[in-house]
C-alpha cells in the first residue's frame, strides 16, 4: 500500500522533470520508426551489479532504480488491466475471452453514465499505453555511456530521421540514374499518392519520435518531407512517408454522394436533415422542376429579409439549378438567420446528387457542404456574458 | 445594382438615377412585340393579351386617377419611366368579359378581388376604371378605403343621423374626384335629383334640381358634404334602375368597412367602429344587390384590416361575418402572382425602359434570380428591381 | 529520586515502547495480542513523537477478488463508488494531452456520478426472475393494436420515479393521465357538442382523444378514481338535455348550418328580382349551399373559394 502509493505518484513527476530518463535500442532499423518504447527492451540490463572495473555512481544507482520501479509499474498496471477486464467481463456477465476494448468501453458508459460534454473527461478504462504516456526506455548503460550516437544532440530521434530522409533522398537520386542509364523509357514516375491527406500536426510527431520539438524543427522537418515526396521517384518510399500523414475526413465523406430516390410520378428527388444553432430543417430537391420552392408551406417570403433569401438561393445558382429543381422544406427553430442557413446546407447536401463531381468539388471549396458547428458560447460567471467583462474600474 | 460575392453576401451599389428628357414612349410598335400590345381600349381586351402592356394617355390618367386609384409606389415609378403602362392580366381580363356579358336588368352582380398584398389587385382595378369609363358608365370610385378609417382628417359626429360620424373633409375630396372622373359624362347625361334634401332652415335643393348642384353643394360646404355624399348615391341608384345612366362602383379595400377598429376616438376615448360612419353606411348601401344596371366590383386586402387579422388573404376571413353576408353571393376572382409569361413581359418592360440596368440581370440566369428572389411576387419584384 | 534520574529512566522506558511498536507494524495481517498494553509516556518529552499516528492502510480489497465472483452481492444496492471495492482500473478527469488522468483513488468525478454497479445486467436479470412469478403473460388474442384498442379504449397513464438515493417517493407519482377515443364513447351529434363544450382543449381533434388529467388527490388510486369517475360525468351530462339549450342562437353555433342563415335569406331576395333564372335551378341552389356550408365549416383555401366561385357563376346565369 505504501509502496503502491509511490508508485501513483511517481510517472507524473517523472514527466514535469528532464525526459530522457531511458534510452531507446537502436530506432531506426531498416528506414523504419520502432514506435514502442515505453518499456525498456531486451539487450539492456539494468542491473544493479557493478560492472568489472568500476563502481557504479549514487546517481546511476537511483537512476537505475527509478527505472526499474517504472517498469514495475506499468507491468503492474498492465495486469491490473487485464484482471479488471476478465472483471468487467464478469460483472456485465459476458465472455471474458472476446471481451474487446469496445465492449469495455460500452461496459464503462452503462455502469458510469456521465453527462459531460467531452469525451476526454468521461470515466475511461483503457490499455496503460494509451494512459500512461511512453517514454523512452534506457538511453545509456550501466558505465554512463549512451546507446545511440546522436545522444548529445538531446534530441536523438529528430536527427536521426532527418538524417534518414536525407540518406533516403540520395537512395532515390542513384535509383533515378540508374533508370535513366538504362534508358527505360516507359518506366514513369509514379503519381502522388499525397492526395486526401495531410501532415500529422506538431503534437502527434512529439508523440511518435518521443521527443518534444520546437516549432522551427517541426517546419524544418515538414518542409524536408514535403521536398522527399516532390522527388519523382518517392512512390518507392509511400510507406514511410505515409507514416507522417493522416486522411483528410471530408474526403471520405464526398466520396458517398448517397443515391437519387423516386417518387410516385416518377421525378427524382433527394432528402437530407440538418441544423444550424438550435434550428433544424428537413429539405427535399425535386428534379425536373421548375423552380418552385415551399418553406413551411410558404413561399420564399417566409424570409422576410434579402440576406436570408440570398442564402437560399446560393446553392441553386452556383450550381446553375435554378428554375430546374423544386425545393420543399420545413424548418424550426432558433432564428430567420439559423434556419435559412440550415435550409441552405440541406439543399446543398440534396444537390450532391443532381450535379457532376467537378461542382460538388467547387461546392465544397465555395463552403457550400460544410457544417457550421459555431453555437452560441455560454456566459460565465464574473462576466456579463460570453466575452463582454463587466466595467473595468482602475481603483 | 446587386452584385455578389463568392460567398453570397450582397453588396449594394448605389446609383443616382436621372430622368431622361420628357420624350413620349413610342406607340406604334406592332402587337408582335412580346410585351406590348396597341390595344388602347379595355373593352377590347381579351385574353390572348394576357401578360401585354397597354398605355394610358397623360389625359385619362389625369381624369381618372387624381384622386388617387393608383399605388403610390407604382405613380412614381410610371412617372420616371415616361408613361403610365398596365399589365393585362387575367383577372382583369376575366372581369372584362364578365362585365361585357351581364345583363344590366339582372340584379347587379359583385365581384370580388382578392390575393396577397402587392399581387395587383388595385392595378386589375385601374384597369376595370378606364374600361367602365370607355364603356360610358358613371364611375363610382373609392381609392382606398383604409384612408377613411385609419386616417381621417377629423371626424365629426353627424347631425341628421344620431350616434353616426361625418367625415367632411373626405367627403369634399371625394366629390372633386367624382367631378374629375365623371365631368364629361354628367354634363352630357344631366341627371336630376328625384326628392328634396333639407341641409338647414334657409338651405335646400329641390328636387328636381341637376345633380351637379347637389355636388357643388357638398365641394362647398364641408358640413353637409358626407350627407351630400350619401344622396349622391342614393340619386346614382335609381337612376340606374330608371334606365338613365349604368353605374360601376369600384371600392378598393373593401374589407376596411368590417374593421373591428378605427382611429376615430369619441371624448371617452372609447373607439369608433367603422361601421357607425355615414360614408360607410352610405357605400354599404350601394353595395347592396337591390338595384340594377350596373356593376361592383371590389377588392380586399390583408393590409386593410388591423395586424391581428392578415393571416390568410382569401375572401371570407378578409370580410368577416358581416361582410360575407352582406355580399353574399358574390364572385371571387383571385389576383394571383405573376405567370411565367407575365413576369417574363415585366422584365422586358424593365429592361426596355432601362430600369433594369446590370447587363447580368437580363440574362436567362439573371432573370431565373430575380423571379427566384421575389418568389414571382409583383410588388417584390418592383421593390427588387429598384435602385433605392 | 532526584528528576534527572528519572528524566534518564523515562527516556529508556519510551525508547523500548517504541521499539516494541514498531515490531507490531512489521506483521499487518494480524494483530498482535497485548494483555497488557503499555501506557505511553505523555509527559512532554515523549508527546511529540506520538502525536501522529498513521493509519495502517490494508491494501484494496479489489486484489483478493476472484475473477468469477458474484458482483450483486459485492454490491447489491446503490452506493457511492468505492474504488477499494471496485476491481477496475479507471480513470477520470480532464487533462492536456500527454497526462496521466487521475485514477480512481480520491477521484470526487467518480464519486459524484450516479453509478449503476448495482444494476448490470446479471443482476437485472435476477430481478426479472424474482418478479416473474407476480407476472401474468399477455393474452395471445391481444396481438394487432387495433384489437387492444377495441377491447380496451380506455387508457391510464402513470409514472414512476427512479432516484439513486435510497428514496422511493416523488410528488409526481401521483398524476393519473386518462386517454380514450371519442368514437369508442358512442355519443350521438347533441353529446358529442356539449361533450366537446365541457371539455375544451382537452380534446384534440386530430386524433379524436380526449385526455383527463387527474392531479388534485394525493394518492394515484385516488386520482384514477376520480378521473374515471369525471369521465362518467363528462358523459352522462352530455347525453342530458337541459331546458336553456334552447335558447342557443346563431352566434353559438358550433358548425355552419344553412337553413335559416343570412345566406338563405339574401339567396330568396334576389331570386325574387332576378328575370331569367338558370333552368336547372333547385341544383343550382343545393351546389351553393353546399359550397357556402362547406367553406364556413372546413376552412377556407383555394379550392373551396373557387367552387363557390363556380356556383355563384351558374347561379346569376353568368355562363355563356
Amino acid at each position: 500500500m505504501a509502496v503502491l502509493r509511490e508508485l501513483v505518484v511517481f510517472p507524473s513527476k517523472c514527466l514535469r522533470g528532464v525526459r530522457s530518463y531511458f534510452l531507446s535500442a537502436p530506432l531506426f532499423q531498416n528506414g523504419f520508426l520502432k514506435l514502442n518504447e515505453s518499456v525498456s527492451k531486451d539487450g539492456h540490463a539494468l542491473d544493479l551489479e557493478q560492472s568489472d572495473t568500476k563502481k557504479i555512481s549514487k546517481a546511476m544507482k537511483s537512476y537505475m532504480e527509478r527505472a526499474k520501479i517504472h517498469d514495475n509499474f506499468i507491468k503492474q498496471q498492465l495486469h491490473e488491466y487485464n484482471i479488471g477486464k476478465r472483471h468487467l467481463a464478469n460483472m456485465m456477465g459476458k465472455d471474458p475471452e472476446f471481451f474487446t476494448q469496445a465492449d469495455v468501453d460500452e461496459a464503462i458508459r452503462y455502469l458510469f453514465p456521465s453527462g459531460l460534454f467531452d469525451p476526454r473527461a468521461r470515466p475511461m478504462m483503457k490499455h496503460p499505453d494509451e494512459i500512461y504516456p511512453k517514454r523512452k526506455a534506457a538511453e545509456f548503460d550501466v558505465n554512463g555511456r549512451p546507446y545511440h550516437s546522436l545522444f548529445y544532440t538531446s534530441k536523438p530521434n529528430y536527427y536521426t530521421l532527418m538524417h534518414d530522409l536525407a540518406v533516403k533522398f540520395k537512395q532515390l537520386d542513384r535509383h533515378e540514374d540508374k533508370i535513366i542509364s538504362r534508358g527505360i523509357q516507359d518506366q514513369k514516375p509514379t503519381e502522388l499518392f499525397l492526395f486526401g491527406s495531410e501532415w500529422i500536426p506538431k503534437q502527434k510527431v512529439e508523440n511518435v519520435l518521443l521527443e518534444t520539438l520546437t516549432d522551427a524543427q517541426y517546419e524544418n522537418l515538414i518542409k524536408t518531407f514535403e521536398r522527399f515526396s516532390q522527388h519523382p521517384y518517392s512512390a518507392l518510399e509511400k510507406d514511410f512517408i505515409m507514416q507522417f500523414r493522416r486522411q483528410l475526413a471530408a474526403q471520405v465523406e464526398i466520396q458517398q454522394v448517397p443515391e437519387l430516390m423516386r417518387d410516385e410520378s416518377g421525378r427524382p428527388y433527394m432528402t437530407y436533415n440538418t441544423r444550424r444553432k438550435t434550428s433544424n430543417a428537413a429539405v427535399k430537391v425535386i428534379g425536373q422542376g421548375t423552380g418552385v420552392i415551399s418553406i413551411n408551406g410558404n413561399d420564399i417570403h417566409f424570409f422576410q429579409r434579402e440576406q436570408d433569401k440570398k442564402q437560399i438561393i446560393f446553392p441553386l445558382q452556383f450550381s446553375d439549378m435554378l428554375g430546374k429543381v423544386d425545393v420543399v422544406a420545413t424548418v424550426d427553430g432558433c432564428g430567420t438567420s439559423a434556419q435559412s442557413g440550415a435550409i441552405r446546407l440541406g439543399i446543398s447536401m440534396c444537390l450532391r446528387s443532381f450535379v457532376n463531381a467537378e461542382t460538388i468539388e467547387r461546392m465544397r471549396l465555395a463552403g457550400l457542404l460544410s457544417f457550421d458547428p459555431r453555437t452560441r458560447e455560454r456566459k460565465k460567471p464574473g462576466q456579463a456574458g460570453a466575452r463582454e467583462k463587466f466595467t473595468w474600474k482602475k481603483r | 445594382m446587386i452584385r455578389f460575392s463568392p460567398t453570397g453576401t450582397v453588396f449594394r451599389v448605389w446609383r443616382r438615377f436621372s430622368s431622361w428628357s420628357a420624350n413620349t414612349m413610342p406607340i406604334t410598335e406592332t402587337i408582335t412585340d412580346t410585351f406590348r400590345t396597341n390595344e388602347l381600349d379595355p373593352m377590347n381586351h381579351r385574353k390572348d393579351h394576357d401578360g401585354c402592356f397597354y398605355s394610358i394617355s397623360q389625359s385619362v390618367k389625369k381624369q381618372l386617377f387624381t384622386g388617387g386609384g393608383l399605388p403610390k409606389e407604382y405613380k412614381e415609378l410610371s412617372e420616371t419611366l415616361n408613361g403610365l403602362s398596365i399589365m393585362v392580366r387575367k383577372p382583369a381580363i376575366e372581369l372584362i368579359t364578365y362585365l361585357n356579358k351581364t345583363n344590366f336588368d339582372a340584379p347587379v352582380t359583385r365581384y370580388v378581388l382578392y390575393g396577397k398584398t402587392g399581387s395587383g389587385k388595385s392595378i386589375s382595378l385601374a384597369h376595370i376604371l378606364h374600361y367602365g369609363s370607355n364603356a360610358g358608365m358613371v364611375l363610382v370610385h373609392v381609392p382606398w378605403v383604409p384612408n377613411w378609417v385609419r386616417f381621417p382628417k377629423g371626424c365629426t359626429p353627424s347631425v341628421i343621423h344620431p350616434n353616426m360620424y361625418d367625415h367632411p373633409i373626405e367627403s369634399v375630396e371625394w366629390l372633386r374626384h367624382f367631378s374629375t372622373q365623371n365631368g364629361l359624362l354628367m354634363q352630357k347625361l344631366e341627371l336630376k335629383t328625384t326628392e328634396t334634401y333639407t341641409w338647414s332652415k334657409r338651405e335646400m335643393t329641390a328636387a328636381g334640381s341637376p345633380l351637379s348642384e347637389l355636388i357643388d353643394l357638398g365641394m362647398n360646404r364641408a358640413k353637409y358634404a358626407t350627407d351630400c355624399v350619401a344622396a349622391l348615391l342614393g340619386e346614382l341608384k335609381k337612376a340606374a334602375v330608371s334606365k338613365r345612366c349604368r353605374v360601376l362602383v369600384v371600392i378598393d379595400g373593401f374589407n376596411a368597412f368590417f374593421s373591428p377598429r378605427s382611429k376615430v376616438q369619441r371624448e371617452d376615448k372609447s373607439i369608433v367602429l367603422p361601421t357607425e360612419f355615414v360614408l360607410t353606411d352610405a357605400f354599404l348601401s350601394l353595395t347592396r344587390n337591390d338595384w340594377t344596371n350596373g356593376a361592383i366590383v371590389v377588392s380586399v386586402d390583408a393590409s386593410a384590416l388591423p395586424l391581428e387579422l392578415r393571416e390568410s388573404p382569401l375572401p371570407r376571413y378578409q370580410l368577416g361575418k358581416q361582410g360575407f353576408e352582406h355580399l353574399d353571393p358574390f364572385i371571387p376572382i383571385e389576383v394571383p402572382n405573376y405567370s411565367e409569361k407575365e413576369f417574363h413581359s415585366q422584365i422586358d418592360y424593365y429592361i426596355e425602359r432601362n430600369w433594369l440596368q446590370q447587363p447580368k440581370a437580363r440574362t436567362d440566369r439573371g432573370r431565373a434570380e430575380l423571379s427566384f428572389t421575389s418568389g414571382n411576387h409583383p410588388l417584390s419584384l418592383m421593390k427588387l428591381v429598384a435602385p433605392y | 529520586m532526584r528528576p534527572c534520574d528519572l528524566r534518564g529512566t523515562s527516556v529508556l522506558l519510551s525508547v523500548s515502547v517504541l521499539f516494541v511498536q514498531r515490531a507490531k507494524r512489521v506483521c499487518d495481517d494480524f494483530r498482535a495480542l497485548d494483555l497488557r498494553p503499555s501506557k505511553s509516556n505523555n509527559m512532554r518529552g515523549n508527546r511529540r513523537k506520538t502525536a501522529y499516528k498513521k493509519t495502517p492502510v490494508h491494501p484494496p480489497r479489489s486484489n483478493k477478488m476472484p475473477v468469477d465472483q458474484d458482483w450483486p452481492s459485492v454490491w447489491p444496492v446503490a452506493r457511492v463508488f468505492h474504488p477499494a471495492s471496485v476491481p477496475l482500473p479507471l480513470h477520470q478527469g480532464w487533462v492536456e494531452p500527454g497526462i496521466t488522468p487521475p485514477g480512481k483513488f480520491a477521484n470526487a468525478e467518480l464519486m459524484k456520478i450516479p453509478n449503476f454497479l448495482h444494476l448490470t445486467p446479471p443482476a437485472i436479470q435476477r430481478q426479472c426472475e424474482a418478479l416473474k412469478k407476480f407476472c401474468t403473460e399477455w393474452p395471445k388474442e391481444l396481438d394487432t393494436d387495433e384489437k387492444i384498442d377495441h377491447h380496451f379504449p380506455l387508457q391510464i397513464t402513470t409514472s414512476d420515479y427512479l432516484h439513486s438515493s435510497p428514496t422511493i417517493r416523488d410528488a409526481r407519482a401521483r398524476i393519473v393521465t386518462l386517454q380514450v377515443k371519442l368514437s369508442t364513447l358512442n355519443l350521438n351529434s347533441h353529446a358529442k357538442d356539449k361533450l366537446l363544450r365541457l371539455v375544451k382543449e382537452r380534446y384534440d381533434p386530430v386524433t379524436d382523444i380526449l385526455t383527463l388529467v387527474a392531479e388534485r388527490c394525493p394518492l394515484r388510486k385516488q386520482n384514477i378514481d376520480y378521473a374515471m369517475y369525471l369521465l362518467n360525468v363528462l358523459v352522462s351530462e352530455s347525453w342530458k338535455t337541459e331546458p336553456w339549450e334552447n335558447e342557443k342562437s346563431e352566434a353559438d353555433m358550433e358548425k355552419y348550418v344553412w337553413e335559416g342563415s343570412q345566406s338563405q335569406r339574401t339567396l330568396q331576395q334576389l331570386l325574387e328580382r332576378m328575370p331569367n333564372k338558370a333552368p336547372d335551378l333547385p341544383e343550382v341552389i343545393k351546389q351553393y349551399s353546399v359550397n357556402v356550408t362547406r367553406f364556413h365549416n372546413e376552412g377556407e383555401d383555394t379550392e373551396n373559394v373557387n367552387a363557390y366561385k363556380e356556383s355563384v357563376i351558374k347561379l346569376l346565369g353568368l355562363n355563356a
